[in-house]
Order: C-alpha cells, then sequence, then structure tokens
C-alpha cells in the first residue's frame, strides 16, 4: 500500500515573476512527492534552483505555474497559523540573537500554539525540553545563544523547528558552516528525527557523499533545471549524477560514489608485499600522485611494503639503488622528484633557450 | 525539572528587577516634585498632593500648576520613548535604531521649524514669548505642527512600507527623510533672525516643562500606545529571529511591520510634538534593559522599558532643573551625558553576551 504524501507537487514550476511581469523560469514540470517516515536530500549544483524549490514548497515564494498540496489540501488554503503546525522551517541564514538563551529561542517554536503573551504552559514546556533533547542539546538549554558555536546553534534551530511539532521538517542547507564531524552529527539527528511516524525531513544540502549516505531519496537539479528523483543508487546507475555536476576537472566515479579530481597522469608503477589496510592507503596514495596500479606488474616503478624491524616500511625499486621509506609521505616525494627529473631533462632546457632566444631579439630590435 | 528552576529563577530576578526599579521610579517622580530652584519639603509636598490647602500657596501653584505635569510628561514620555526605541531595534535587528529612525523627529522638527521661523512674531526670543506672539495658537500651534510634520513623515513610510518588502529598505528611507527634512529646517534657519532661529534651537533640546492641558492630551494617548505594543509582546519575540522565521511560525509579517510603525510614530510623535525632539534615551534605555534583565524577551523588556525609560527621564528632568539653582540645562544634552555611557557599557560587555542586537 503506498502511504499519502504530506507534500506533493503536480507539474510545478518554479521561477521569479521579473518587475516587467515576465517570467523567469527556472525548473518546470516538477512532480514530486514526500512521503512520511522519509529523509530526502535535494542536491544539484549552485543555481540550479535548490533554494527556490524550497521557498516555492514551503509557501515563500509563489509558484508560476502547477499545484502544491500539503496533507492533502492546496498549499494556498491554509493560514500562515495553519502551515506552521505542520511545517517548519529552519534557514540558512546565521542568527545572531544577544540575551537570548537555547530554551528561549526553541521556546519561539511553540508560537502557532500559544496564546496572545506567547507564555508557555506547561504542556509547551514538556514539548521544547523534549525538543531539546531529541537533538541533543539538553545541556545547551540554559546558555546563551551568542555563546554557542556553530554545530550547537544549529543543534538549537533543529529543535526549535521541532517544538513546532512537525509533520514536514523542511532544512535549508543545515549543514553549510559545519565542520565534518558536525555535518555527520547532524545529518545523524535528522535521519533518526525523520524516522518519527508520520513526519518527513527535506533539506537542501552540498555534501553529496553525506547526501548518498544517508537520504531515502534523492532529489536532483542538473545544471539544466531538469529533476530526478530517486533512491541514490538508482540515480547513480542511471548516470544521472555525473552528467549533472560534469564540470572541467571533477568526474563523478561511479563505482567509487564520490567525486574524484584525476590528477595528472604520471604512470603507472607495481605494489607489492602486504594486503592489508596498509596496500589500500598505499594504492590511494599512489594514484593521488597520478599513478595507476599496474596490474600485472609490468611496470619500470615497483613499490613494495615490507617491515624492518616491526615497523611498517616502503621500498622503491626503479633501476637505480633501492631505496627504502619510513612512511608513505616520504615515498611519494621520492617518487614525485624521479619524475620531474626525468621531465626537467626532456623539456625544461628547451624552453629556456627559446625564451633567452626571444629576449635577445627584442633587445636588438630596440636598440636598432 | 532543570529548565523548570531556570526559569524560576530568571523569572524571579526579573520580579526583583522590576521592584526596584518601580521603586526607583516613585523615588525620581517625588524627587522631581521636591526638588527645583525652590525645593518644598517632602511632608508639605505631600500635603499639597494630597489636596491640604493650608500649605503655602506659591508651593500649590509651583507643585499643581509647573512640577506635577512636568513629572507625568517625564515619566510618560521617557517610556514612550524606550518603548518606540525597543519597537525599532526589534523591527530593524538593529541596535543603532531608535525612536527617531523613520525621521519622525525630523519630520516634526521641519513642522516646527516652518511656524516659528515663517509665521512665529517678530521679536520672540523665547517658546513663551514667541506663543505670545503667535496669539491666540498659543503652545498648541507648535504640537500641531510637530505633529503634522511627524505624521507627514509617517504616513509616506507607510505607504512605502506595503510596496517595499525588506526592512533594511524602510531603515534607509526613513534616514533619507530624516536628512531632507533637516536639510530644509537649515534652509529656513539661515535666513532667519536670529531671535527665531534661537527659539526654534530651544525646542529643539527638548524640555518636559509642559502645561496641565497638554499632559492631559499627552498621557491618554501614550498610555494607549503602550497598552497596545504590550499586545504585540509575542511577535516581537518571533521577530528576535528574523522575519522570514517569524513568517514560517505563523506571523503575518507586513501587519505586524504596521502596527509596529504606527505605535512607534503614536509614541514618539506625540512626545516630540509636546517636549521636543529629546535624544538618546530611546535608543539607550532598551540596552540598560536588555544589559540589567539579561534578556532579550518582549515580556520583560516591555514593561522594564516603561518603567526605568519613565525613570530616567525623570532623573535627567531632575538633573537637567540643577536643583537650587535658577539655571536649565538643555534637557537632551543631559539625555545625551547619561545615555552614551549606557551604549558604551553595550559595547564593551558585548562580547560576552552577543552584544549589540543585529
Amino acid at each position: 500500500m503506498k502511504e499519502k504524501p504530506l507534500l506533493s507537487a503536480c507539474d510545478l514550476s518554479i521561477g521569479y515573476t521579473t518587475r516587467k511581469k515576465t517570467q523567469k523560469v527556472i525548473s518546470e514540470n516538477l512532480n514530486l512527492e514526500l512521503v512520511p517516515g522519509e529523509l530526502v536530500c535535494l542536491i544539484g549544483p549552485n543555481g540550479a534552483g535548490k533554494s527556490t524549490l524550497i521557498r516555492t514548497l514551503i509557501g515563500m515564494q509563489p509558484s508560476l505555474t502547477g499545484d502544491i498540496s500539503l496533507m492533502n489540501r492546496p498549499l494556498e488554503d491554509f493560514t500562515a497559523m495553519e502551515k506552521a503546525r505542520v511545517l517548519s522551517v529552519v534557514l540558512t541564514s546565521n542568527t545572531n540573537i544577544s540575551h537570548f538563551r537555547a530554551f528561549d529561542v526553541v521556546a519561539l517554536g511553540r508560537y502557532p500554539y500559544t496564546g496572545w503573551s506567547g507564555t508557555l504552559s506547561e504542556e509547551d514546556k514538556k514539548i521544547v525540553s523534549f525538543s531539546l533533547d531529541s537533538v541533543g542539546a539538553t545541556e545547551l538549554s540554559n546558555r546563551f545563544m551568542s555563546e554557542l558555536s556553530d554545530g550547537e546553534k544549529q543543534k538549537v534551530m533543529i529543535a526549535r523547528g521541532l517544538a513546532q511539532d512537525p509533520s514536514i521538517l523542511v532544512l535549508d542547507e543545515p549543514t553549510a558552516f559545519l565542520d565534518l564531524p558536525h555535518k555527520i552529527e547532524v545529518i545523524r539527528i535528522l535521519k533518526s528525527l525523520s524516522r518519527h511516524p508520520g513526519r518527513a525531513v527535506l533539506l537542501s544540502i552540498h555534501d553529496l557523499d553525506i547526501a548518498m549516505r544517508t537520504a531515502d531519496r534523492i532529489w536532483l537539479f542538473n545544471k539544466k533545471g531538469e529533476f530526478f528523483s530517486g533512491s541514490p543508487e538508482d540515480l547513480i546507475l542511471q548516470g544521472v549524477f555525473g552528467s549533472a555536476f560534469a564540470m572541467g576537472g571533477v568526474h563523478f566515479d561511479n563505482e567509487k560514489g564520490t567525486f574524484i579530481i584525476p590528477p595528472e597522469k604520471k604512470g603507472d608503477a607495481n605494489l607489492l608485499g602486504n594486503n592489508g589496510v596498509e596496500r589500500i592507503w598505499t594504492a590511494h596514495a599512489l594514484e593521488r600522485a597520478g599513478y595507476c596500479i599496474s596490474k600485472d606488474n609490468s611496470s619500470s616503478i615497483t613499490i613494495e611494503i615490507g617491515n624492518n624491524s616491526g615497523n611498517t616500511c616502503w621500498k622503491c625499486m626503479n633501476g637505480e639503488p633501492e631505496r627504502e621509506f619510513p612512511s608513505i609521505a616520504d615515498m611519494i616525494k621520492y617518487i614525485n622528484q624521479i619524475h620531474e627529473n626525468k621531465d626537467s631533462k626532456k623539456q625544461l632546457p628547451v624552453d629556456l633557450i627559446d625564451q633567452e632566444f626571444d629576449n635577445t631579439i627584442v633587445d636588438e630590435v630596440c636598440l636598432t | 525539572m532543570k529548565v523548570n528552576e531556570r526559569g524560576w529563577d530568571s523569572s524571579s530576578r526579573a520580579v526583583l528587577l522590576m521592584v526596584f526599579s518601580l521603586a526607583a521610579l516613585f523615588i525620581f517622580f517625588m524627587l522631581d516634585l521636591i526638588l527645583g530652584s525652590v525645593n518644598i519639603p517632602f511632608q508639605d509636598t505631600l500635603a499639597i498632593l494630597l489636596g491640604n490647602k493650608m500649605v503655602n500657596d506659591s508651593w500649590q501653584i509651583i507643585i499643581m500648576d509647573m512640577r506635577l505635569p512636568k513629572a507625568f510628561a517625564a515619566a510618560f514620555g521617557g517610556a514612550a520613548l524606550a518603548v518606540a526605541g525597543l519597537l525599532m531595534q526589534t523591527l530593524f535587528r538593529n541596535p543603532l535604531a531608535g525612536p527617531f529612525t523613520l525621521g519622525i523627529s525630523s519630520g516634526a522638527s521641519l513642522g516646527v521649524a516652518i511656524v516659528i521661523l515663517l509665521v512665529g512674531g517678530g521679536t520672540a526670543t523665547t517658546i513663551p514669548q514667541m506663543l505670545a506672539g503667535l496669539g491666540s495658537f498659543g503652545s498648541a500651534a507648535v504640537a500641531i505642527a510637530a505633529f503634522a510634520g511627524s505624521s507627514a513623515v509617517l504616513m509616506i513610510v507607510l505607504f512605502i512600507s506595503r510596496k517595499v518588502e525588506s526592512s533594511v529598505t524602510i531603515l534607509i528611507l526613513g534616514l533619507m527623510f530624516g536628512y531632507a527634512a533637516t536639510s530644509l529646517v537649515t534652509i529656513l534657519v539661515h535666513f532667519s533672525d536670529p531671535e527665531k532661529v534661537k527659539a526654534f534651537t530651544e525646542w529643539t533640546y527638548g524640555s518636559f516643562d509642559i502645561r496641565c492641558a497638554e499632559v492631559s492630551i499627552l498621557v491618554p494617548i501614550i498610555s494607549i500606545a503602550l497598552i497596545s505594543s504590550f499586545l504585540l509582546i509575542k511577535p516581537l519575540n518571533a521577530l528576535l529571529l528574523g522575519e522570514k522565521y517569524a513568517e514560517s511560525m505563523g506571523m503575518n509579517f507586513k501587519t505586524t511591520r504596521h502596527y509596529l510603525i504606527i505605535i512607534t510614530a503614536l509614541l514618539a510623535g506625540t512626545v516630540t510634538a509636546f517636549c521636543g525632539p529629546i535624544a538618546f534615551l530611546g535608543v539607550a534605555v532598551p540596552h540598560l534593559c536588555r544589559g540589567l534583565f539579561l534578556t532579550a524577551d518582549h515580556r520583560i523588556l516591555v514593561p522594564g522599558c516603561i518603567i526605568l525609560g519613565g525613570s530616567l527621564a525623570l532623573f535627567s528632568d531632575l538633573v537637567a532643573h540643577l536643583p537650587g539653582s535658577n539655571l536649565t540645562l538643555p534637557l537632551s544634552a543631559v539625555t545625551s551625558m547619561l545615555g552614551a555611557p549606557v551604549i558604551i557599557w553595550v559595547v564593551l560587555r558585548g562580547n560576552k553576551l552577543g552584544g549589540m542586537q543585529a
């Protein structure tokens, strides 16, 4: 049985109406659904329409054409208060609030439920505490917002969204200002929130890697504004991922599921010895330096992972006397030196001669 | 449990401070009646206030006709300016916003400048003389001119705010109207007689010395506006997160902004009409309140600003009248002198609590 969507859009086109009443369409013919229990990541290159779609779906910006329905009711039928009770948002804007404690900020999330003065009932207070607890920020509740780190602030803002008791939690780039561990923590929190019965979480995000590891569903815009929806794996198999972000110098590795920056190709290398974790990272380092691991050990450069009285060491053989290194960094440095020496013999002198020659001509012209 | 303790803790602090500030308000109010060019003993002041006719006749006149209206004007005027400043600082999320940010005082100045400099009687050197020169209009002419000037600015700002999304645009437009009005005033001043210019300059210093009749207009209008500002406590708190968040929580931003602008104009416009453009109180008191009560919650800040604004205005008035002498200092000079250290304190303390509100 298919679950009823919390939010759905039919033949939606998004964009702006300019002052001269002309429409600038960013994306059209969007059909999408947000069903309970899902964590949906919205990704796409900058300027592809992520923010526009989010703003349109939460009613902060009018759609150009098409219908959006929230809880099976047209979005435009909702009053602001009604909408606030089923949908809450966490925005990108960096919130700087002085003299305000985390608890008070989260308490503002009860806005659609409290009376004229915004005073909290016992029930409201419980929900606020519960929201803080859900994001693991209970110990922050008494602290001033201005004392918190970016990651802590973001948790408090998510708790505030949660205090609105929403069926849909929408976040615009919740990980934008955070370092990697905090990014992962925030996503982990969001994932657990999306498991709450009858709730869905929609977020836009730049980190494809995180999106692919956590999202139940990915909404993807490519550069042309075309829209794709599916599980991360399906989108990879359809080849949509690579084409959406393809750019000079970067390409998507369908096997690894990450973007790689192809280094300048310098040649092959044989890799011998130890088959454990050392081999994986030695291969990683060699690839980073521009060397493919030779499959039939036919290269002139050979790296062997060995053992020197209990310590791992890296031996390098390339026709010259064998060298031994205590770390990957030293080994890579050596290989790069060999490569540069080869290069400089071939190219540099020629370039230099040409340049000097040019200069002398210029000088002569000047003299005459 | 922890949360409840905290809630109790911070509200008990607020209650305690509120009681202290109320006491200060009362003390300054009484001192404002007792002290002046003639110091009247406390018992006699009390007797006169209670309607005892046995006391010295001239004291009776001084207190009932001069000092009591003045004290009321200071208490209500200070409260009005402080709350107006608070509303503007929250609306624009700008720590330097104040009651006159929207150009209200500049509009009022232009109106008064036109009346005093263009219309006013020939040889007047002070406002009372100038008013005598104006004949039957009396002080009403100045008040009406000020109110007309500030209303004109308000109408323009309100009209624009219906079309414009961004509050920063409104802030900038308000400032620009202020500059434009000030430049017109400068031109008027440039071509006017020195006597008239002096009368006008005195008006710009501000003064709570107003008459009973004026107080009976000032107090009700400000009371209504202050009560209305209590009704906006919840949207004001939501605005602390910015207008986007406030809207996402169900607030109608444009309506709220309209109410805030109208209430501010009523508060600041009324005070300016009767007491002149009193500097700095409106900017400084909200900061003082946040610093003392350690909160940005408007449920505490609005009453806090009313009480502390009134107290500070009474204190400024006391200082301006230099008790025991016949001299009077310009009120705006005193309020600025008291207000500047507050702002400096806020800026220096800023690091810990996030400082200014922006």
